[in-house]
């Protein structure tokens, strides 16, 4: 047949019959093609190319990290959470604990008009049921405290002499060991307090009778308020073992027994002598190991509490006798679950968009394998071997180094968040959840490792040349990203940016979401609209030097290529900067919050105000807090004075410029000016009222004040309260009659400044430290949400460069033809290097610029958004995250002298004519 | 359209090399094309301009024969070798290969078609095999990916080493080959199976000019099995070696015989 005689033919079959040829192609049977050689070796294949095996490796391992990071971030995090709830807890305070309070039952005899020990508590029966019930549940084998109710009823003081004395009984497992004793006999009965011994005259050896029954004295102990508490008794301060601000005296003794064979023998005495209805408190205490107590064990404690409770016919109901006396446990649990709860809305979605990320990688790996292998690649293609099959041979090569990778991934997160933080404890379950998670990562990873390789495979050989661009590389998509983010920015407006739940303070998922949006898609568009100024750059750049020409002439032969690793590479650094500056603001904020209300970074509570002394100088500065002042008359609104020493205060007190429009050490010269016409200096705070007052009403006194500044914020603030600063020494002695607590504001640890207080023989009623407060507030939630961001940021990073290094080894041949042509024009190696450098600094260096510009531009309109604590001044202090700036611009200057330095070594170490020989 | 002086040789008689099954049914002289271009057209675009590759070029490529495209860089020889290789598709015209119409398949089709009745041949040697396998590993894989067998005629696997004089090499791996080994082998694998069309781009441009007779020597022993020849090439010895020409320049067909 003829050209003439076919085309004939064509014509005739378009019109009226059937075209003599197929239009399909013959079908021939290709039963076991997957069993031949190229597949049924594959899985040994990978191993021909290490740098392949490395690439999937590594990707495998950071979407393994990305995956299992959230459980066992998570683990972690409730595990710290509860460390940090425990520490800032007495030591006991989360023991399992059963109460029975037992009454002698009394009967009124109405012949005799007396009343008459009925029925005796049965101790012995309870001593015996209850450690068996805690045992028998699971808990272990419990510590005894018995103790007389706090009220004391039906305890008559004790009476030696002619001296009585009301005074606490007490016996616990092991209390004797955590009192400072000061003379003992042997024997049993009861140790006093010095104090206790002191007014009732009595050495060791003498006895006191109670109720009529006499008890010996065996020994005298240090008052327990005399110096620091023992954490031991940090659960019993009901007992009325530190001073009370209000009583103006020392509390009453603690008589704390021996053994308590001779507190119940006593207590019957008593009991049956007086006739009286006494009653006593027995508490057993389940002493679990808190350390390293992790949620999943907490709440097994729980059950085996329950379960005690169950087996003692008790409920939990009536076990409340009083909250210091009840395991908080629950509430400890409840609150941890707050937090893991709180951090699970943003930790998940943020694991799942790293994981996202990773899998780029993985794709970019699978696209790395089909270049690494394309000469088999082409060669099957060219034989018919379809996506589909080369996909199966990628996944079948490289499923090995994937799960290899993965195991290193899961291993490498379990690393990173126990070195990192938050906690080192983790949840049993922890590591077998984020390896599930791993494993998940792993099967998505492997299908779309193959899914890339077999497209980048059909690519290679079967994408026709010259394709015109398609309309979707056109369109701008991330406009609609930016969209989003905008709508996610104005939903954020009519919602709370940080809201409290059962009292923690948990991230609402759109001040993650809106911020990440609006990254995405602005990183896009501005690599977008950079493209346009390649092709003016590489046309200035040919009267640059030859380093600098080469360089952007590099970057503008490739522009699609160049501005995805720029928009690749803004993305970690602007979601570092963003992250940084969200997390430094809150944690700044935070921080400034507990120092206005501590004062300092320490602070020490007492009733004592001493002198000043170059020892008390030298660590604090002295403050009378007056409360319940009021302005004006008595009548007036209430508002707190503090009367302060403008000399030391401002070396001591925390304090931020952004507090007021002066300085602490101009307002504190202005109050330490001398009175006026009777009028006493005084700096006025308060939000609400404009208004400046004239005078307070301190106790029975009314102080004329002359209001010479007005901080917004000011160190010591409570309450909601308007607060009044004023000189102590302008105040003199203006304050009969008002309720005061002097105060010790440090700038040193409390540890140092409760040594020196205690010295001065202050009591000591409450530390601060801004630990202690930021702990109890319940902050954490937000914090580590931000850390997680910013982990993840950094994960991105590793992506990222992971993805440049791919770029680099994907584009080495055409460097290395690069290089060899202009070694035979002339270039020397150190102007190559030359060349590298201004590339990849290029590259970087506007990255890290158009990111940390992104970043900050997305902290500003959410840092003011972001106040963990409303009741609390000040309001949101916005921070430059220095540390992370200075760390991402480190970074990315390592990265491009890495990465310069590696391009020009591969390029160099290639054999110039075999590199000319297979051109590009 | 200039005339063909050095080509247009008898057509040699079907030999007795391969048995009569792997023959052209009727004799070579009068058997159907073995593949047909029609009106031809091709263009690439890029961002900025269009380039025409291929503009109205016809051409029958008959069974048994040997067809050289020729031409000078950018005349259009790579992009008509793409489309009969059934890699790329015509924008215009019309294209068949063996008993099928090129221009109306899809990938999958024109992968179907790649598997049965085309065999390619790569210009660099190592590119036509599969490093790790061996010779006759080479040929059982490329006869079993066109979904035949092992067996008599084209798909005798030791009939072809002997023939293209491998039988020495019949276990070594490519790598153990010289250039004109590796690519006398490649021939083969292309034409185990007896595809329609078999499609070498420059088979002998990375060869010396020994290695570069041999493997033409190799092809034309192979010519009578039925199988059509198509080579792109600018040396004149192919072009001595071929039973017809195509030459092209700017994408047109200058000559055709």
């Amino acid at each position: 047949m003829t050209i003439l005689e076919f085309a004939e033919q064509r014509v005739r079959s378009r019109t009226s019959a059937p075209p003599p040829v197929r239009t399909r192609p013959p079908r021939r049977s290709r039963g076991g093609t997957f069993l031949l050689p190229p597949w049924r070796r594959a899985p040994l294949m990978a191993f021909r190319h290490p740098a392949v095996i490395l690439a999937v490796v590594a990707a495998a391992a950071i979407l393994a990290c990305a995956t299992s990071s959230a459980s066992l971030f998570l683990s972690s995090s409730s595990s710290e959470a509860m460390r940090r709830i425990l520490a800032a807890s007495c030591p006991d305070a989360p023991y399992p604990t059963v109460n029975i309070s037992q009454a002698a039952k009394i009967r009124i005899d109405a012949s005799r008009g007396v009343r008459v020990v009925e029925k005796l508590p049965d101790l012995a029966r309870a001593e015996r049921n209850v450690p068996r019930a805690m045992t028998g549940s699971g808990l272990p084998a419990p510590i005894r405290t018995i103790q007389t109710p706090i009220s004391g009823q039906g305890i008559p003081p004790a009476i030696h002499g002619q001296t009585r004395q009301p005074i606490r009984m007490f016996y616990g497992d092991g209390a004797l060991d955590h009192v400072d004793t000061m003379s003992r006999i042997s024997g049993n009965g009861m140790m006093i307090s010095s104090a206790g011994a002191e007014i009732l005259s009595v050495r060791p050896g003498d006895s006191i009778t109670l109720a009529g029954v006499p008890v010996r004295i065996v020994g005298v102990y240090k008052n327990l308020f005399a110096a620091p508490l023992p954490s031991y008794w940090c659960s019993y301060t009901d007992l009325g073992i530190v001073p009370c601000p209000t009583c103006g005296a020392d509390p009453p003794p603690l008589g704390i027994f021996t053994d308590p064979g001779t507190f119940d023998q006593f207590f019957l005495r008593v009991a049956q002598a007086a006739g009286t209805d006494a009653r006593v408190d027995y508490r057993w205490l389940a002493p679990i190991d808190t350390d390293g107590l992790t949620l999943t064990r907490a709440r097994a404690v729980l059950r085996e509490q329950r379960e005690t409770y169950r087996r003692l016919g008790l409920t939990p109901a009536n076990q409340v006798i009083g909250s210091s006396n009840q395991s908080l446990l629950p509430k400890m649990t409840d609150q941890v679950t707050h937090i893991r709860d709180g951090l699970r809305g943003p930790v998940v979605p943020i694991a799942l968009g790293g994981a996202l990320l990773a899998l780029l990688l993985v794709g970019a790996a699978g696209s790395y394998w089909a270049d690494r292998r394309a000469r088999e690649v082409r060669l099957l293609s060219s034989r018919g071997v379809g996506p589909g099959g080369l996909a199966l041979k990628a996944a079948l090569e490289l499923t090995l180094p994937a799960v290899v990778g993965t195991v290193l991934g899961w291993l490498l997160a379990r690393w990173l968040v126990a070195t990192l933080g938050p906690g080192s404890v983790l949840d049993p379950s922890a590591p077998g959840d984020a390896a599930l998670t791993a494993a998940l990562g792993l099967a998505a990873g492997v299908l779309l490792l193959a899914l890339v390789a077999g497209l980048r495979a059909r690519n290679a050989t079967e994408r026709p040349v010259g394709a015109r661009r398609s309309w979707a590389a056109i369109v701008p998509w991330e406009v609609l990203i930016i969209v989003a983010a905008g709508l996610s920015f104005l939903r954020l407006r009519g919602e709370r940016a940080v809201v409290l739940d059962g009292g923690v303070a948990q991230v609402n998922l759109l001040l993650m979401a809106a911020p990440l949006l609006f990254l995405l898609g602005t990183a896009v568009l501005t690599v977008r609209l950079l493209t346009t100024v390649l092709r003016p750059l590489r046309r200035h750049s040919q009267r640059w030097p030859v380093p600098l020409y080469l360089a952007v002439s590099r970057i503008t032969s490739a522009p699609v290529v160049a501005v995805t690793l720029l928009a690749a590479l803004a993305m970690p650094v602007a979601m570092v900067v963003y992250s940084a500056g969200i997390t430094k603001t809150s944690q700044y904020t935070v921080d400034a919050k507990t120092g206005v209300f501590i004062g300092g970074r320490a602070s020490i509570v007492s009733v004592d105000r001493i002198r000043r002394t170059p020892a008390l100088d030298r660590v604090a500065t002295m403050v009378d807090r007056y409360e319940r002042a009021h302005l004006g008359s008595a009548t007036g609104p209430e508002v707190t004075v503090l009367a302060v020493d403008p000399d030391t205060l401002p070396r001591f007190a925390f304090w931020d410029d952004r507090f007021a429009d002066r300085s602490l050490d101009d307002l504190m010269s202005r109050l330490a000016a001398p009175p006026r016409n009777g009028t006493v200096p005084a700096l006025f705070i308060d939000d609400a009222s404009g208004a400046r007052p004239t005078s307070v009403r301190i106790g029975d006194s009314t102080v004329p004040l002359r209001v010479v500044g007005t901080p917004r914020v000011f160190p010591g603030d409570h309450s909601p309260d308007p607060m009044v600063v004023v000189s102590a020494a302008a105040l003199g002695d203006r304050n009969a009659g008002a309720s005061r607590f002097t105060e010790y504001w440090s700038d040193r640890d409390a540890g140092t400044l409760s040594t020196v207080l205690t010295r001065s023989k202050v009591r000591i009623l409450v530390t601060y430290t801004q630990q202690k407060v930021q702990d109890v507030a319940n902050f954490l939630a937000v914090t580590w949400s931000f850390g997680y961001l910013e982990a993840l940021a950094a994960l991105v990073g590793l992506i990222t460069i992971g993805g440049l290094l791919l770029y680099l080894e994907t584009r080495a041949r055409s460097r290395a033809a690069s290089f060899a042509l202009s070694q035979r024009m002339g270039l020397s190696r150190r102007g190559h290097l030359l060349s590298m450098l201004t590339e990849m600094g290029m590259v970087l260096g506007a990255a890290s610029v158009v990111g940390a510009a992104l970043g900050w531009l997305a902290v500003l309109p959410v840092y003011g958004r972001i106040d963990l604590d409303t009741s609390r001044p000040p309001g949101p202090l916005l921070t430059v995250p220095v540390t992370a700036l200075a760390g991402a611009a480190l970074a990315a200057c390592l990265v491009a002298v890495a990465a310069a330095g590696y391009a020009h070594h591969s390029a160099g170490r290639t054999d110039p004519s075999e590199v000319l020989r297979l051109g590009e | 359209m200039k005339a063909c002086e050095q080509v247009n040789r008898e057509v040699p008689a079907v030999s007795d090399q391969f048995p009569i099954d792997d023959r052209v049914p009727g004799g070579l002289g009068t058997a159907a094309p073995a593949a047909v271009c029609y009106d031809v057209h091709k263009v690439y675009r890029t961002l900025d301009e269009e380039v025409v590759a291929l503009t109205g070029v016809d051409k029958e490529f008959p069974p048994g024969r040997i067809t050289t495209i020729a031409g000078p860089s950018g005349s259009g020889k790579s992009s008509l070798l793409r489309i009969l290789a059934c890699v790329d598709r015509p924008d215009r015209g019309y294209v068949r290969i063996g008993q099928t119409d090129v221009s109306e398949l899809g990938a999958r089709g024109r992968r179907a078609l790649r598997r049965t009745e085309v065999g390619y041949v790569f210009q660099n040697p190592m590119d036509n095999l599969v490093e790790y396998l061996d010779a006759v590993d080479q040929l059982k894989l490329a006869a079993r990916l066109r979904g035949v067998r092992p067996g008599p005629g084209l798909a005798d696997v030791d009939r072809l080493l002997e023939v293209l004089g491998l039988q020495h090499r019949r276990s070594h791996r490519p790598v153990h080959m010289s250039g004109g080994e590796q690519q006398r082998l490649a021939v083969a694998c292309a034409v185990i199976g007896r595809p329609s069309i078999v499609v070498a781009d420059e088979p002998t441009a990375e060869l010396d000019s020994a290695s570069a007779d041999r493997v033409l020597d190799a092809i034309g022993s192979l010519r009578d099995s039925g199988v059509a020849f198509i080579l792109s090439s600018h040396d004149a010895r192919v072009v001595e070696a071929t039973d017809h020409l195509l030459r092209l320049e700017r994408g047109r067909t200058v000559e055709s015989c």
